[in-house]
């Protein structure tokens, strides 16, 4: 086999490794809910503390921050995207586990976004700030 | 990123899903996890 093809090949292991991982991930959050254990983990903040973030206002849902694919490691920032798309992050229902100092969510492909906790996250409020966001 | 580091890359994914698996045959057993 080519330099080339073992490059791709080993690409492609990659990718399919962060993809089951995240997979995997999200299976054992979903055995925990359904068998009634609570307080499953989540990943660990730094998955997502790695990526470099700008901070933005917005005039209802105040300060957030933004990641973009194109200013962050490809591979962290996929690994960090799809542990939040299969745990169906949304501005509504955001990710986060014990311990997060920002709660997580996707909006569109190449962003993630995140915010601030402070103490609970008021579903009312995460679904009023999400018709705000999808307005915008 | 190298080959080699590529290689050490999929090491850690796999380590990393069979943890997350076993994890998941322990809840299913009823045991509790860390």
């Amino acid at each position: 086999m080519s330099e080339d093809k073992v490059e791709r090949f080993m690409e492609a292991v990659v990718d399919y490794a962060n993809a089951t991982e995240a997979a995997a991930v999200n299976l054992k959050r979903q055995i925990a809910e359904i068998v009634g254990v609570k307080g499953v983990v989540a990943v660990k903040e730094e998955t997502f503390n790695i990526l470099k973030f700008d901070r933005q206002q917005g005039a209802r849902i105040g300060e957030y921050e933004v990641a973009y694919k194109a200013k962050n490691i490809p591979e962290k920032f996929r690994q960090a995207w799809n542990i939040l798309n299969k745990n169906n992050a949304v501005i509504g229902d955001r990710y986060h586990g014990e311990g997060y100092a920002y709660a997580y969510w996707l909006y569109g492909e190449a962003k993630i976004y995140r915010q601030k906790l402070k103490g609970k996250v008021n579903k009312i409020a995460s679904s009023q700030a999400r018709e705000v966001f999808e307005r915008k | 990123m190298s080959a080699e580091q590529k290689l050490e890359k999929i090491k850690a994914l796999f380590a990393s899903i069979e943890t997350e698996i076993l994890e998941c045959k322990k809840l299913l057993r009823g045991e509790k996890i860390e």
